[in-house]
Formats: structure tokens, C-alpha cells, sequence
């Protein structure tokens, strides 16, 4: 997996010195939970004051002013951070990773990187569908490899009026890996023939007006 | 920059200076309109024209202060005038906008006053 932030190596030194190591990634924990929480609640699908959030993950107006305060997050819980996600309509992740994809994923912290689409059956069962097509593809021997992003961007994602950059990546990754499986095969027209797939596919579903930038 | 480099005697610990080059990694990376609470503030009254980067470290509340320079194309860099504190009185040292606020000032009206953060991001 390659990341797409830079990171000097100057910085890597620094983070070569224990409690200056420590020093950053607490902080950088606490800053990037109250910056998005921040986001998500400003979120223009939600555009929500910190009162109404409140009212949704049933905490005081006060506790979120104290969460989105980066330095009042020492006291910060696990089922805090729970019940936040509950009032987004959002699943919570925490684990352990490389620092690679620590120093990218953790420095991503801009209004748009961070938006996230509460729980959306509608939208989950598009990302099924994809997936099935995917294979179909796949099991008949198509070699959607030749889409490029370009391709993918102008008739997948943003003919569909939603931006999602996870979503974009998880394409990548998908085409990736049916390049690999399907290098062997050869069919000149069924680039055409995925992307006509994938477009009937968009079409059949609700058009979804989630405005992401 | 004295206070970064100086270590504990003038006043930057430890986590003082990895918070410090925390926040700027982090601003590094927002578009401008996105700088703003919790990582940064735009301040008023006596401090009207200057802005300030947001931490806390050892229970120090830490300020440091600057504006936005517009360079040769238009475009902005944050320019730093004073590593500035707070305690129950008010900033550390006192006159922390004034001082600020004349840096500034002695900016503008020479350039060549503002040199590039050597801090590793």
C-alpha cells in the first residue's frame, strides 16, 4: 500500500526521540477526534450546532465543546466516542496500524477528508451491487483493468452525484486486483462492455444528492 | 526561533515543542479557511491583526502569535512574531499584542525581517 502524504525525514528524526514520539501521537489523537468531530457536525448534509449534537448522541452542549476542545481530551472514553458515532450514524474504528499509514491517515484532517455519510441502507446496497458486478466481470473473463480513474471518476462516481474518495480507492482496488487475476485474458471490447455494465447499474439506482463539495 | 530551539531554559519542554510542531504539521496541511479552532484563532481587541496557533503544554495554555504575509505570487505563509503564553492574568509576557502587533509592523515594512521556519514537518 503506498500513502499520499509527505513526511521529511527530518520528522521521522524527531520521531526517533521517545517522549517526543509519544508526545505527538497523544496529540495527534486528541487533534484529530475533535477536528473531526468538529467536520462531521459541520458536515453540510448536517450543518449541526454542538447543542444538536448533543441532542443526538445525548450529551450536554458542554461535554462537546469539551470534546472538540483538543486539550480537554485527556478524560475523552471509549463509550463517549461510542455514543458521538451513534448521534452521526456512524460506526467508530480504532486499532493499532503501521506508522506509514499512520503519519498520512491521522494528518488528514481537512473539512472534505473527513466527511463521512451516516448509515445509509440505500447507499450500502449500491456498494453491494457494485461488488457483484465486479464479479460478474470478473467471472466472465472482462478485463475492467483498462478503466482508468479518469474513467471510473466521470461515469461511477461523479455521475452519480456523490463524492467519496473511500469509495474511489476501494475501485482502485478493485481494479487492481482484477488486473492481477486477469492479465492472462485478452478481450478487446469488454472495457466497453464493463462500463456500459456499471452504468446501467448507477442508473437502476436512486440518484443520490449528497453534495460533497 | 529561540523559544523552539532553546529547550526548557527559555521556556519550550519537550512537549512543548513536539505539540508546537504537532499543530504546524497539522496547519501545514489546511487550506487557510480551515484554520481555525481547536488548532488556531483569529484574535480581536488588543490583538486586532494578529492570530494565533492554539496548545497546551505542561499546563501552560501556549499562543504563539502571527499574521498572514502575502509573498511574491499572492500567496500567504503564517508568519510567526512571538511565542506567547497565558496564565490567570492575562498573556505572558503582558504586552504580548503590543509586541506582536510591532513585530508585525517591522515586517511590513521590511520583508527581509521574515526568514523560513527550520522545523522539520
Amino acid at each position: 500500500m503506498t500513502y499520499q502524504l509527505p513526511f521529511s525525514e527530518d520528522f521521522i528524526r524527531a520521531l526517533g526521540d521517545d517522549e517526543e514520539r509519544q508526545e505527538i501521537v497523544a496529540d495527534q489523537v486528541r487533534t484529530h477526534v475533535a477536528v473531526q468531530i468538529r467536520a462531521l457536525r459541520e458536515q453540510p448534509d448536517r450543518d449541526w450546532s454542538q447543542t444538536e449534537l448533543g441532542r443526538h448522541a445525548h450529551k450536554p452542549q458542554p461535554v462537546i465543546s469539551r470534546i472538540e476542545n483538543i486539550e480537554a481530551g485527556n478524560g475523552l472514553t471509549l463509550q463517549t466516542l461510542l455514543d458521538i458515532g451513534t448521534g452521526f450514524g456512524l460506526p467508530l474504528l480504532i486499532e493499532y496500524v503501521e506508522w506509514e499509514e499512520w503519519l498520512d491517515r491521522m494528518y488528514r484532517n481537512s473539512d472534505m477528508e473527513l466527511r463521512r455519510r451516516s448509515f445509509d441502507a440505500d447507499h450500502l446496497t449500491q456498494v453491494a451491487q457494485a461488488n457483484v458486478a465486479a464479479e460478474i466481470a470478473a467471472a466472465h473473463g472482462f478485463r475492467p483493468l483498462n478503466l482508468n480513474m479518469r474513467q471510473y471518476q466521470s461515469n461511477v462516481v461523479w455521475q452519480n452525484d456523490f463524492v467519496h474518495y473511500r469509495e474511489l480507492f476501494s475501485l482502485r482496488d478493485e481494479n487492481a486486483r482484477l488486473r492481477y487475476e486477469l492479465e492472462a485474458k485478452d478481450n478487446q471490447n469488454s472495457d466497453d462492455v464493463v462500463l456500459s455494465s456499471l452504468q446501467n447499474l448507477q442508473s437502476q439506482n436512486t440518484r443520490r444528492v449528497a453534495k460533497a463539495i | 526561533m529561540a523559544w523552539f530551539d532553546g529547550g526548557a531554559r527559555v521556556g519550550a519542554t519537550k512537549q512543548a515543542r513536539a505539540k508546537f510542531r504537532n499543530k504546524l504539521r497539522n496547519l501545514s496541511r489546511l487550506p487557510r479557511g480551515q484554520w481555525r479552532r481547536p488548532l488556531f484563532d483569529t484574535l480581536g481587541e488588543e490583538c486586532t491583526g494578529l492570530s494565533e496557533i492554539r496548545f497546551d503544554a505542561n499546563n501552560v495554555p501556549w499562543r504563539p502569535l502571527g499574521f498572514f504575509l502575502e509573498i511574491d505570487d499572492g500567496e500567504e505563509v503564517f508568519a510567526l512574531v512571538l511565542c506567547a503564553s497565558k496564565d490567570e492574568h492575562g498573556w505572558i509576557p503582558r504586552n504580548a499584542c503590543a509586541l506582536g502587533l510591532s513585530r508585525k509592523a517591522e515586517i511590513l515594512a521590511n520583508r527581509t525581517r521574515v526568514h523560513d521556519l527550520p522545523i522539520a514537518l
